[in-house]
């Protein structure tokens, strides 16, 4: 769904927020645009009424003050054209002769007094305001009321009918300025938005074809301090070290088969062999015995094999029980000593009493593992010692030999699985190629550690150092 | 038909020897790179079986070696599938390539198949006038019945019918016709060409005094 993308989200809000902005200062504006022109108009319109007012009713004296001039012989009624006429003649009012202002005036009793030629007003009333003094808008015309003391009334005013014009084609102009600019914002936004996750396509198309198979593909990094940079970094390690570990599986099961292929091709050569033709049981008892030899060692290769699987799968659980170091080595000492008996090799040992937590079938594993690598790795007679003893809260067991030790090219790689330091010994002789990732495993699944330290030529030095309980 | 077998898989080794003993060959065995380099380079094998993974040295470096001086058919036999290695050994000068593990049928076959192109008779089946030979079947028949060899018989018979026109040596024959460990007499060879005149005629094998035997 297109619409739910993130391109398209982006952009709906970005749609919203401009149509907000725009018309929020566009609106300002505009209304900004007409008070400053009724501002405008009204102090033209207060201009024009404050020299008017003194002429058209001046000030009487004391005695007019409020009330109505009398009515009598010599009253206003007799004095009131002439005083119209009068101010008429005064101010000639050239002001309202052309232009777009009017006025018009009233005495108290509400009689027009006098008017601009034109000017169509009726009488304001008094309560439309409570104010002396207003401005009113009356259809197209602004007007400015004002209210004398006496009760008279004076409206200065004028058509707004060129300010509307104005103002209309002010709101046309800015509706459509908005309207262009909330377009180009739009496509602005969605080029933005484009740009911002283009590297996250680029990302996803990336980890479509490392999905699809191409385990080489990184993603291009342009900028490794921007977010997606660091996004791209963290997912190209994830895809370095998804890489490494399916590369190791793809070794590990190449090796696996590897190690399998030789004791197959015994026991496939010795049945075809057995079976071309007629054999003595002299002939059948030795096919036999060579088919069991081969299928031993596949069960040691499958054995071995699956205690690593468990190890890799975490189901590798120890037997945690109270043990003696010391008594576990004698024990070991003694497993070897045929071997050691057969190869010539020379025991030797420094064993201290150390109790500890441990699996002790595990760790005799491991000390007889490694007495029986020492013993079998050495042609010439060797000499291998086994000591154990605690050293600070540590139970410390090491494997010394004084044989032709390891190349040193070779000794950061003895733990790992099938490794050989002779390349070319596939060899029934030398085990498995799992013995030393099997210790390890076992070491570290105690809390331990196992190192190995070697002079070419002057033998090999196995330590492992175990916690002591408590 | 004489051949060397290198292979450090003790077990391995011996099986095939014996295979390829039942076979008629004269079978020589190596389980170490410089002692099997030593033996290829000093006998004219008709093939060599070569495992890579050797102590001393490794298959690739013998097989390097041995092509600067001779031509000897090698057969490859392997652990290792991958194709680079396929293709490394065959660049190298290996005839054939075998991945283990395998069918002891099908290296008989291609040991086979690599002695008769060697001897450029790559036809299994040889006619010599009256007499055919089956390199397969290691059977001889005349005129269509078959007639029973030993094998030392049989092998005699089909290296000079391999190189048929080409007088050859008798220090040729005993190099190809035992191995090592082969008990042979000077006049060993005599009584198996003296038993193959009597059994397929007096004219196939000829004498070439001071030279050797050719069949023409």
């Amino acid at each position: 769904m297109i619409y739910k993308s993130i391109r398209w989200r982006i952009q709906v809000w970005h749609t919203v927020l401009l149509i907000c902005l725009v018309t929020g200062m566009l609106g300002s504006f505009y209304c900004y645009e007409r008070a400053e022109r009724f501002r405008e108009i009204d102090n033209q319109l207060q201009a024009l009424l404050t020299p008017l007012l003194p002429r058209i009713m001046p000030p009487r004296g004391p005695d007019f003050n409020g009330e109505p001039p009398p009515p009598g012989p010599e009253g206003g009624p007799e004095r009131g054209p002439e005083r119209r006429q009068d101010a008429k003649n005064q101010t000639g009012f050239a002001e309202f002769e052309k232009g777009p202002f009017y006025y018009a005036a009233w005495s108290p009793n509400h009689d027009l007094i006098s008017q601009s030629s034109g000017a169509a007003v009726p009488l304001p009333n008094r309560s439309e305001s409570g104010k002396e003094q207003f401005f009113r808008s009356r259809g197209e015309s602004r007007e400015l009321v004002n209210f004398g003391p006496t009760g008279d009334c004076v409206v200065v005013g004028t058509s707004m009918a060129q300010a509307a014009s104005e103002l209309k084609r002010l709101a046309l102009t800015l509706i459509g300025v908005g309207f262009g600019l909330t377009l180009f914002g739009l496509a602005g936004g969605w080029w933005v938005a484009g740009q911002a996750l283009r590297p996250i396509g680029e990302i996803s198309a990336t980890a479509q074809k490392i999905a699809g198979g191409n385990r080489a593909k990184r993603i291009d990094i342009h900028e490794t301090e921007s977010e997606l940079g660091q996004l791209a970094g963290v997912l190209n390690r994830t895809f370095d070290q998804q890489d490494s570990a399916f590369e190791q599986q793809v070794r590990f099961t190449a090796d696996a088969s590897h190690e399998l292929r030789t004791p197959v091709s015994v026991i496939l050569t010795q049945v075809q062999l057995a079976l071309a033709r007629e054999r003595d049981p002299e002939e059948y008892r030795e096919t036999l015995q060579i088919c069991q030899r081969a299928a031993e060692r596949m069960r040691t290769l499958v054995n071995s094999l699956l205690e690593l699987a468990r190890v890799d799968s975490g189901e590798f659980q120890l037997m945690l029980e109270e043990c003696d170091l010391a008594a576990l080595a004698s024990d070991s000492l003694e497993l070897i000593a045929p071997l050691a008996r057969e190869k010539g090799a020379v025991l030797r040992s420094s064993i201290q009493p150390v109790r500890t937590k441990a699996d002790s079938a595990r760790i005799g594993q491991v000390l007889v593992n490694l007495l029986y690598n020492a013993i079998q790795h050495n042609s010439k007679k060797v000499e291998v010692c086994l000591s154990v003893q605690s050293k600070g809260n540590e139970a410390v067991l090491r494997v010394t030999d004084n044989g032709a030790g390891i190349p040193s090219e070779a000794l950061p790689h003895v733990f790992e699985r099938f490794y050989r330091a002779d390349k070319s010994r596939g060899g029934t002789k030398n085990g498995s190629g799992l013995g030393l990732a099997i210790s390890q495993a076992i070491v570290q699944a105690h809390g331990g550690t196992i190192r190995v330290e070697s002079r070419p030529g002057l033998g090999a030095d196995f330590t492992v150092s175990l916690p002591l309980a408590g | 038909m004489r051949l060397l077998i290198v292979e450090d898989e003790e077990d391995l080794r011996r099986g095939l020897e014996q295979a390829l003993r039942e076979e008629g060959y004269a079978v020589d065995g190596s389980s170490e790179g410089s002692d099997a380099l030593y033996k290829a380079e000093t006998w004219d094998y008709d093939a060599i079986v070569l495992d890579i993974m050797l102590p001393g040295l490794d298959g690739w470096e013998i097989l390097q070696r041995l092509r600067r001086k001779k031509k000897t058919p090698v057969l490859l036999l392997t652990a290792r599938d991958a194709v680079p290695d396929r293709v490394r050994g065959l660049d190298l000068g290996a005839d054939d390539y075998l991945v283990k593990p395998f069918d002891l049928g099908e290296l008989l076959a291609r040991v086979r198949s690599l002695i008769r192109r060697a001897a450029a008779a790559p036809n299994p089946v040889m006619t010599l006038g009256a007499v055919s030979i089956n390199t397969v079947a290691r059977t001889i028949a005349v005129e269509g019945s078959e007639i029973a060899l030993t094998a030392r018989e049989y092998a005699l018979i089909e290296y000079l019918a391999t190189r048929r026109g080409k007088v050859v040596s008798r220090t040729e024959l005993y190099d190809h016709l035992f191995a090592e460990e082969d008990e042979s007499y000077s006049n060993l060879l005599d009584v198996h060409v003296c038993n193959l005149r009597r059994k397929l005629g007096k004219d196939l094998i000829q004498t070439r005094r001071g030279h050797g035997y050719v069949i023409d």
